[in-house]
């Protein structure tokens, strides 16, 4: 079924550029704030490695 | 948000501050919820007052850094600094709860105390006197009824007004009024000590910090960076105190301050003497759940009743799940009780959906039999170029006159709905298809569902029609399909099961249940090296790992919730039992006990694992202590329980965006592309670079019995979502000689390994047991709190699952008369190392 | 005497707790310091619940055997 070059017309196109879209926001806040907290909190922002900002970053 | 005013709403667990909180923000919550290490630390926006943020920490009982929560929220008041405090205290229950009150006041910020449960104190017949109080801890005092939602609001009011005053009038360096609750020598070191950080402190907060340093608490003192000649004097003055008391400085501080709220409350409170002693209704309830014998029969009860609504067949859980796979997020759903019989003209007219669907499946069957018998006859002697692949417009009659072909079909024997003949690996039933009967079945159109009821289309079916419809190309609609939405959608459909365990969680948690349980289990885990608190994790693993570990939480003991973490997924999930499904199906058909054996397999492991694990230097030593406050028995709030359960459910959700779809769009970007970015066909997937990337691993399965890039790559993709693993081997095994993706699959085993049964119980043991998913992996390691500890996890958990696969399959095949090699010796080697960690005596640690 | 020797429904007036610090210290806030009486509400194979103040606090055998009481 999917042989040789992708055919694009103009709505495929769209929908590859959406999900690019979609792909790019993910990877970018994964980047930025490390993997997801449930708390919606960023990792990064921790002192501690692993630990996330609005959780368990204060243990000692 | 900078000008802002914050108030932290603090308090005893169980004194109704979510309760308060709820009722004095409303629907305005505007910050997420942060659940930590049960930390739960959420920001709301008082109704009415667009200004005032109210900032709800965890429930705790001291500002001692004894668990995290009280770590996190002492920091938080001591050093991001609220502008006030609204202190929530149980009226009924008031001595207990004043001395976290007694602490708060000590930090000079203003406070307004907030006397929960009036209602019942009242109905007790007993009296408090709020003014005595207010004088004694320099703060306001107000009697609320939370629950009732009396006074609530009144109490944040004077705490905004309180907060607004301080800001104008003093600012944060005026030494403040703060109460002197300890005796003559102790407030006398005490000056000292403020004495001597003046100027390292704010001046509000003084004498909470000359008070950490006269109990020698150790952060503090090293925040301050007092000096060595200075803190030698300071010393003096604590042992002279300890001394003359007879006891450490700590307990002085603690004992001092109950003598003090006990002094207050000779003067303040006036209890109805007849309900002195007398057991209450939850302690009549505690008679029976803590009972010697019934409890345990009791909690197996109720473990009954959360499996029955979770995963029972036609349970509510699912039903549920069934409407959200098949219906809501694949091809559409009809509403309930809306349902009929056909009433259009046609070839349904008269059937239920069903049936329909039963008759056109067998339709399509008669049809696609019949074309691929015509196809063949007419391409018979042809070379490969000239042969016709698809139907011809035009049929030969002639030809067609002569063809009997044999219809396949059979139906699910659990759901009874038609399975394409492909994926039967049963005696299918067999008629025969003239071509008449083929005419007859050309005229079939799939039935129409809203002529059936009134039918909802899914999101499956609307995003492939809309993509139909804007006519996208096949290669970009598989992408959005199969590869973004089909993995996302997986990992929604788990949501239902995952919303009823949290449902029945969240209840037995607000009733108060959960306490009971973590105490009754206790006696039993701590042989294990577990904590009655390490149960509930596991109960809830069997639905879905990423909340059991989470679940863990709750543990304070740091070594047995670390224990927990590791092992709480070894119960097989909802997730690996469609592996374990499959495979029973495919190879183990006689073996009907292999299902079960699989969760015997896992409860082993947890319980030799916690052995093991216990003798080693990073769990040695007893979790000796258990204490644990059982909360009073009351009807959990419909709004509690669902805050709770809402606020659980949308991490997980979250995931399944930022993980789970970036991940599956790049699985498919490597199953269909090769390395030159060439799209492939479907039939060429070993060309893709999955099959490269597959083959460059397979050799540490080889040892496992399925060391070919197939099981490398279905083994990988597992860690996505363990499902996964069956979808891969579905997909990479379609070259393999046979006629139905079962076939398929049974051929790949045999052509890896003279022992196929063998090497596919491998697999299945190697998946269900090592590291789970992704999204648990990335949980585990949040929870374990350091990227030491989560490979550490991760690797007891790889070794466990590489050596019980190892130890199947090659134990199993020199059983099976196939020899002993240098495998079979590594295998029991390896089981020898095992057995020594499970046996060996436990190093002995002191507390 | 320690907490571990009561029986359903006695009382008795803490004389000393014992143990690892930080245990210790969270009894404390509890309310288990010197002088707190506490009574026995339920006990099953030497783990209790106790009364203390107003509220009950559930403890296994270990924790008991730490916290020294004497006669009201």
């Amino acid at each position: 079924m999917l042989k040789g070059e992708v055919e694009m017309n103009v709505s495929s196109l769209v929908v590859l550029v959406v999900i690019g879209i979609f792909f790019a926001l993910a990877v970018w806040r994964v980047a930025k704030k490390g993997a997801p907290c449930e708390c919606g909190g960023s990792r990064k922002a921790c002192s501690r490695k692993g630990g996330c900002s609005c959780c368990d970053c204060c243990e000692d | 948000m900078s000008k802002s005013i914050k108030i932290a709403l603090a308090g005893n667990p169980n004194s109704g501050k979510t309760t308060l909180f709820n009722a004095l923000t409303g629907s305005e919550q505007y910050v997420g919820n942060w659940p930590g290490v049960t930390v739960e630390k959420k920001d709301g926006i008082l109704s009415g007052h667009k200004d005032v943020v109210i900032q709800d920490l965890p429930g705790i009982y001291s500002l001692s850094p004894y668990s995290i929560e009280e770590k996190v929220s002492r920091r938080f008041l001591v050093e991001e600094g609220p502008d006030a405090i609204l202190n929530i205290v149980d009226g009924t229950n008031i001595e207990r709860n004043l001395y976290f009150s007694t602490q708060l006041a000590e930090l000079g910020l203003p406070m307004v105390m907030a006397v929960n449960m009036m209602d019942v104190v009242k109905k007790n017949g007993d009296k408090i006197d709020f003014e005595k109080i207010a004088k004694a801890l320099r703060c306001e005092v107000v009697g609320i009824s939370a629950l009732k939602n009396e006074g609530g609001m009144e109490a944040a009011e004077k705490v905004v007004e309180m907060a607004k005053k301080a800001v104008v009038e003093k600012g944060p360096g005026k030494l403040p009024d703060v109460p002197h609750v300890f005796s003559g020598s102790v407030e006398h070191a005490i000056a000292h000590i403020e004495e001597s950080i003046q100027g390292k402190v704010p001046l509000r907060s003084i004498r909470w910090y000359a008070i950490k340093v006269f109990e020698r608490d150790r952060e503090i003192i090293k925040k301050l960076e007092i000096g060595v000649g200075e803190m030698k004097h300071i010393e003096e003055h604590i042992r002279d105190c300890e001394k003359e008391l007879g006891d450490d400085a700590e307990s002085i501080i603690t004992s001092q301050r109950y003598d003090f709220i006990k002094k207050l409350m000779d003067k303040s409170l006036a209890l109805n003497e007849t309900r002195k002693d007398k057991a209450t209704l939850s302690d009549k309830i505690d008679k029976f759940v803590t009972h010697r014998i019934l409890a345990l029969p009791i909690f197996i009860l109720s473990l009954c009743v959360m499996w029955f609504l979770a995963v029972a067949e036609h349970g509510p859980g699912t039903v549920l799940t069934d409407w959200a796979n098949d219906g809501f997020l694949a091809d559409g759903w009809h509403v309930p009780f809306t349902t009929h019989e056909c009433r259009a003209e046609g070839k349904y007219k008269g059937m239920e959906f069903e049936d329909a669907q039963g008759e056109f499946a067998k339709q399509d069957a008669s049809k696609s039999a019949w074309e691929e018998a015509y196809l063949e006859k007419i391409n018979e002697g042809k070379s490969d170029d000239d042969k016709v692949e698809e139907m011809p417009e035009e049929i030969d009659e002639k030809v067609a006159a002569t063809i009997v072909a044999k219809g396949v079909f059979v139906e699910d024997e659990e759901t009874g709905e038609p399975i394409a003949k492909e994926d039967n690996e049963d005696e299918p039933d067999l008629w025969d298809v003239d071509f008449a009967a083929y005419k007859e079945a050309s005229e079939w159109e799939e039935p129409d569902p809203s002529q059936f009821g009134v039918w909802v289309p899914g999101l499956g079916a609307l995003i492939t029609d809309a993509l139909d419809k804007a006519g996208v190309s096949d290669t970009v609609k598989s992408l959005v399909v199969d590869g973004a939405w089909g993995g996302v959608a997986t990992v929604l459909g788990f949501v239902p099961v995952i919303f009823i365990v949290f449902i029945f969680l969240a209840f037995l948690e607000d009733c108060g249940y959960m306490a009971r349980v973590a105490f009754i289990m206790d006696r039993l885990l701590r042989r294990f090296g577990l904590s009655g608190k390490s149960f509930i994790p596991m109960l809830i693993g069997k639905g879905c790992g990423v909340p059991a570990v989470m679940a863990a939480r709750a543990i304070e003991n740091e070594r047995a919730r670390r224990m927990t973490v590791i092992l709480a997924t070894f119960v097989p999930c909802g997730a690996k039992t469609v592996i374990i499904a499959m495979f029973a199906a495919l190879f183990f058909r006689e073996q009907w006990y292999v299902a079960a054996l699989m969760d015997v397999i896992g409860i082993a492991i947890i319980i030799l694992g916690g052995i093991a694990l216990k003798k080693t230097r990073f769990f040695a030593g007893e979790a000796s202590s258990f204490v644990l406050e059982l909360p009073a028995y009351h009807m959990p709030t419909v709004s509690g329980v669902w805050h709770h359960t809402w606020n659980r459910l949308k991490g997980y959700v979250l995931k399944a965006g930022l993980i789970i779809f970036p991940a599956c769009v790049v699985l498919w970007f490597v199953m269909h592309f090769d390395w030159s970015l060439n799209l492939l066909a479907d039939e060429e997937i070993e060309k893709s670079i999955l099959h490269d990337l597959g083959s460059w691993i397979a050799w540490m399965f080889e040892p496992l019995g399925f060391g070919s890039w197939q099981g490398a790559a279905a083994s990988v993709s597992a860690e996505i979502a363990k499902e996964q693993a069956t979808a891969t081997l579905g997909l990479v095994a379609a070259n393999m000689d046979g006629a139905t993706t079962g076939s398929h699959i049974q051929a790949l085993f045999a052509s890896v390994s003279d022992f196929p049964k063998l090497a596919a119980l491998s697999f299945m043991v190697f998946n269900l047991f090592v590291p789970p998913c992704m999204v648990a992996i990335a949980v585990t390691f949040r929870e374990m709190g350091s990227q030491k500890w989560g490979w550490f996890a991760v690797g007891f958990q790889l070794f466990v699952g590489y050596v019980l696969a190892l130890s199947v399959y090659r134990i199993g095949v020199l059983v099976a008369g196939g020899g002993f090699g240098i495998w079979t010796a590594l295998a029991f080697v390896l089981d020898a190392f095992c057995l020594w960690a499970i046996f060996r005596p436990g190093k002995k640690v002191e507390c | 005497m320690t907490l571990a020797g009561m029986k359903e429904g006695d009382r008795a007036r803490i004389v000393r707790v014992s143990g690892e610090e930080a245990v210790k210290r969270h009894l404390g806030a509890l309310g288990f310091v010197a002088g707190t009486i506490v009574r026995v509400v339920g006990e099953s194979y030497g783990n209790m619940i106790l009364a203390v103040h107003e509220s009950r606090i559930a403890v296994n055998d270990a924790t008991a055997r730490n916290v020294e009481v004497a006669d009201v």
